[in-house]
């Protein structure tokens, strides 16, 4: 907790305390600009100073009815939360490669036979609803993928109905690029071997079993 | 095949009259979509509608490729591989000669719906179960008929045949004390 009212008080004290204090303003900067300013609003009508203002960590902070005190950020809804993290520069997870080795299996002995195109826009794709309580059939494409994956690297679901957002979120700011990629990949490959195999005039030897006659390209 | 895509009729693949064509497609264009080695491992004993082998996705995806793609691979077939005319000609669905981003374009994705509802009622006949059975059988009878081109040597020995000489070896000796108790 750092005081930022005195600031000449401050500019007088020990180097440990200037660190600090840039540190904060640093910290202040990466918070997006809207939360920024409910925390103020909040901390002008508890008569506060906003540097007092403590953001304490999003998986701490309760959903509650309403703000209710300047020193936690808490979120009137779920989405509100979901759209912090969705923002905010840390709270994404840190990406292995051997994870998305694993992710890429999985994509491709199950994900590509089914999905060839994704059926979400761009906005839906980059950052999915994971608040809503919905039945399986009926949840988004990227969403059902991503609970999908979650399950194929054997992660444990935080909630009673499968994974929340707290989970999903960083999980899916991770990765999903790579998965996008991965798809387009693996459409473009199919093109590429498709296009040798005509270009080949025939394949596994059924040719000769059929007599495609029409298929003797080069002949 | 090549009449039903120069014909913009592909939807009609699965009728009775396009047997054939509908063989050459299974033959070229669905391994690449399936992965060669899954389509070798499975093309024996499980019928093309089955969603463990071939998906509606993955078939219709093949029409989709094939059409999308016709007019470029024949003018490589026509000029050869190397042809810079094949190169510069634009494919179907591509919004631009030189874009290869053909994926989002709403007239393909479209079509791909379109190719998947046909296949989707049409895997329900008991015509096209009955084609289906006749190619798996077919591919059945295939690796009889194949001369394996791996170990060869090795495998006439041990069957007792040589290359060009097809009178049975006499059987290897077999040894009179088991050594294994």
């Amino acid at each position: 907790m750092v005081d930022n009212s005195d600031n000449e008080a401050s500019s007088e004290s020990s180097d440990e305390e200037q660190t600090e204090v840039r540190e904060y303003k640093k910290y202040l900067k990466s918070i997006p600009a809207k939360y920024l300013k409910r925390i103020r609003a909040a901390a002008t009508k508890e008569n506060l100073p906003v540097a007092t203002v403590n953001v304490s960590d999003s998986s701490s902070a309760e959903v509650a009815s309403a703000v209710t005190c300047a020193t936690t950020l808490t979120f009137t809804t779920e989405l509100e939360e979901m759209e912090y993290l969705h923002s905010h520069p840390s709270k994404k997870e840190t990406r292995s490669p051997f994870v998305f080795k694993s992710i890429a299996n999985y994509l491709k002995d199950k994900v590509f036979p089914t999905v060839k195109f994704w059926a979400d826009s761009d906005m839906k794709f980059t950052q999915p609803d994971f608040s809503k309580k919905v039945q399986t059939e009926k949840k988004e494409q990227a969403r059902r993928i991503c609970e999908k994956i979650l399950e194929h690297l054997g992660r444990e679901p935080d909630s009673g109905s499968g994974y929340s957002y707290h989970m999903c979120v960083p999980f899916w700011r991770a990765y999903r690029t790579e998965i996008k990629d991965e798809l387009v990949r693996y459409r473009a490959n199919v093109g590429s071997q498709a296009k040798e195999m005509y270009l080949e005039g025939k394949s596994n030897d059924m040719y000769q079993l059929f007599l495609i006659r029409s298929l003797t390209i080069f002949g | 095949m090549r009449e039903l895509c120069r014909t913009n009729s592909l939807l009609d693949i699965r009728n009775t009259e396009n047997t054939e064509a509908f063989k050459a497609f299974v033959c070229v264009v669905l391994p690449a979509v399936v992965r060669k080695l899954h389509f070798r491992n499975n093309r024996c004993h499980k019928p093309i509608s089955n969603s463990d082998f071939v998906s509606i996705p993955d078939e219709a995806f093949g029409l989709l490729i094939l059409e999308n793609n016709f007019d470029k691979w024949e003018k490589y077939v026509a000029n050869g591989r190397k042809c810079d005319i094949a190169k510069k000609t634009q494919t179907k669905f591509a919004p631009t000669e030189r874009s290869t981003n053909w994926a989002s374009n709403t007239a393909a994705l479209t079509r791909y719906n379109a190719y998947y509802h046909m296949i989707q009622q049409r895997r329900l006949d008991s015509e096209q179960q009955d084609l289906e059975k006749e190619i798996m059988d077919s591919f059945q009878e295939e690796p009889g008929n194949k001369i394996r081109r791996t170990g060869k040597r090795r495998f006439a020995e041990m069957d007792g045949t040589t290359e060009g000489n097809e009178e049975p070896m006499p059987p290897l000796p077999i040894a009179a004390i088991d050594s294994f108790a």
